[in-house]
């Protein structure tokens, strides 16, 4: 199995080389700006502008189930100066918030699902290590966000079809996590980075090629701009039970 | 005939020779006096061959149906070693008896409820009389079917997949379903909210309680055989580990803190040991550690490569598990104390029936997923079709 993916790896290189050479002429922090105000960024990349919203990550104005969204209640004790882009937290103070102020910080920001399109990492089978290779990704993003102290970032972590469910669920979790051990490395503060595990349900390509199953192992960057005014209203702790 | 399947046969057969002509009411449980039978997970005892005559129509179909997920082969006069004579003219009549000694296990008749009440009661009494297995006709199936590959709801049923309903109508997707202390509830993890997080679902109330909603992945409820606490898999420090926590999740202990990630408690039906698969080292393999915190400590699972979501038997005796071979999941058993894996059939997502014999799990074949009923001594596995769409995920009421 291993020799398998010797070839794929080396492929992911020379991809991940011409990437930074032709598409990013310069991976240098700051290079790449986007107008921070505007909450929603859609750039024509080389795959297409197609996945903006439709990830099942609510953004504002995208939900109609509404009374489970969480986002930033404004209210008083909430962290509502959270939402105003500036970030003076350490990871200390982070930690000790409680988990709902802690997804507060996250949710209700404007997502850029398109700026790292072209920076997704790729992992051997079974594996969630980050491949040496893909590091030259975890330092652009690191630099990006070191560059927009007012942003956070979503790592997705995925994997392709040949696990359980629930294993797939851990283990996309844990190559997620991966990739946040390699952003934090490259300096970038642990409260700023949020992981989400989607497991084997969102495949990049259909398929039950080996090169297709390499190309939805993977660690996806989704840009969490700062939050806007009003941006989300809905309470973190409403949760209405209005199933069937 | 074999020894060791006569032994059993001719013990019922005395404890019920001397049982008069009975007539049971359909939803009561049978009287049956209670007898072990040698229940060890061989995978060599055969199916019993049973003719059934007298019935017809949905009274025939449901029997059958009943007998074969019970480990009968439903066969002619000719080859059967036991007969089951029967009519539904009104309500259903079925007397039992041995082809060969002419034994009569039982003569019954069947009153109130439906003719399919009616009939899983005689399946019942004709399972326990040959396996000493108890009857698991009455219990319900939670399952989900799949609306998209990464949208799913859950719905209830029958064990055989009739009378499904329709319990969530989220358009998200739910992992990790399992079912609440004296089945009036559901856990699960939900992606509703924009993050894999636990609920409860009250089945009564319809009302869903979040249990525990970190940032990062919150999945895999486990509940103890006891009901009062709830074992599940959270990312909030790191890598995915084992919590366990009271069940509205609070008080909150972390069990494992390993490099590789854990997946799928589940509890040891005396509630002092948890099982759950882990890949700390390298690939995923099972594991079992104390309820109340401890070391961590391998199985065996000799003979498969991977290891993952693990059901441990409602008599303790056995743990099912899924292994991944390059191309398919099989549905695999190990002694729980770890030991030779014997491969049962292909499948995922193994739940033990409170019966300890039979599985159910889900089976893929193509885009579409089905349930699969399999009575693990005899292997005989039977897809329950009336479920329709792609159904993930299946577990029993306890």
């Amino acid at each position: 199995m291993k020799n398998l993916f010797k070839p794929l790896s080396v492929l992911g290189l020379i991809l991940a080389v011409s990437l930074m050479t032709s598409g990013c002429k310069n991976p240098k922090p700051g290079l790449t700006d986007i107008p921070t105000t505007s909450p929603r960024i859609k750039q024509a990349g080389p795959t297409g502008p197609n996945q903006i919203t439709n990830n099942g990550i609510r953004t504002p104005g995208s939900g109609s189930d509404s009374g489970i969204a969480y986002g930033n209640d404004g209210g008083p004790g909430s962290g509502s100066n959270i939402g105003s882009g500036i970030d003076d937290l350490t990871d200390e103070q982070f930690a000790n918030m409680s988990p709902d102020a802690q997804r507060e910080y996250f949710e209700g920001r404007p997502m850029d699902r398109e700026i790292f399109k072209a920076y997704t990492v790729h992992f051997e089978f079974d594996s969630s290590s980050v491949r040496p290779a893909d590091m030259v990704n975890v330092q652009y993003v690191a630099d990006y966000l070191s560059s927009h102290a007012d942003c956070a970032l979503l790592i997705e972590g995925h994997c392709d079809e040949r696990g359980t469910d629930e294993y797939n669920q851990a283990l996309g979790e844990r190559r997620a996590q991966s990739v946040k051990e390699a952003i934090v490395s490259a300096g970038i503060a642990s409260h700023r980075v949020r992981t989400l595990s989607y497991g084997e349900s969102k495949p990049a390509v259909d398929g039950t090629t080996a090169e297709a199953y390499a190309q939805n192992r993977r660690g996806e960057f989704v840009l969490l701009l700062p939050k806007t005014e009003g941006s989300d209203t809905t309470n973190v702790s409403d949760i209405a039970g209005d199933a069937e | 005939m074999n020894i060791s399947r006569l032994i059993p046969t001719l013990f019922a057969a005395l404890v019920l020779a001397v049982t008069p002509f009975l007539s049971l009411d359909a939803q009561a449980q049978s009287s049956s006096g209670a007898y072990d039978i040698d229940r060890s997970i061989s995978g060599t005892t055969k199916p019993y061959p049973v003719n059934i005559s007298g019935l017809s129509g949905e009274a025939l179909k449901i029997l059958q149906f009943d007998l074969e997920v019970g480990g009968c082969d439903i066969v002619s006069k000719d080859n059967a070693d036991y007969l089951v004579t029967a009519s539904n003219k009104e309500n259903i009549i079925g007397k039992l008896t041995d082809k060969t000694s002419s034994i009569r296990f039982f003569n019954r008749s069947y009153k109130n409820g439906t003719t399919r009440t009616q009939a899983h009661a005689l399946a019942a009494d004709i399972i326990k009389a040959l396996t000493g297995a108890d009857s698991i006709f009455g219990n319900k199936i939670a399952y989900c079917v799949n609306t998209a590959t990464d949208k799913n709801e859950i719905y209830i049923a029958d064990f055989d997949g009739s009378n499904p309903h329709k319990l969530t109508n989220d358009g998200s997707m739910i992992r990790g379903l399992t079912w609440g202390p004296d089945n009036e509830s559901l856990f699960f993890c939900s992606y509703r909210a924009g993050n894999p997080d636990i609920y409860r679902q009250d089945l009564r109330t319809g009302k869903r309680t979040r249990i525990a909603a970190y940032l990062g992945l919150n999945t895999s409820p486990s509940v103890s055989p006891d009901g009062k606490k709830i074992a599940m898999i959270l990312s909030k420090n790191g890598s995915p580990d084992l919590y366990v926590a009271n069940i509205d999740g609070t008080n909150l202990k972390q069990l494992t803190n390993t490099k590789g990630d854990e997946s799928s408690p589940c509890w040891s039906p005396d509630g002092t040991k948890i099982c759950f698969s882990s890949r700390q080292s390298g690939a995923s393999r099972l594991y079992i550690i104390p309820a109340g915190g401890g070391q961590m400590k391998q199985i065996k699972t000799s003979g498969v490569g991977s290891a993952t979501e693990p059901d441990w038997s409602p008599d303790g005796k056995s743990i099912a598990f899924t292994t991944t071979t390059r191309r398919s999941f099989q549905i695999c058993v190990v002694p729980s104390q770890g030991g030779v894996v014997e491969v049962l059939a292909e499948g995922a997502s193994p739940n033990w029936a409170s019966n300890s014999r039979t599985l159910i799990f889900s089976r893929k074949s193509g885009k579409k997923s089905s349930l699969v009923m399999l009575d693990v001594p005899t292997k005989k596995s039977k897809i329950i079709g009336s479920v329709t769409g792609s159904a993930t995920q299946p577990c029993w009421t306890r």
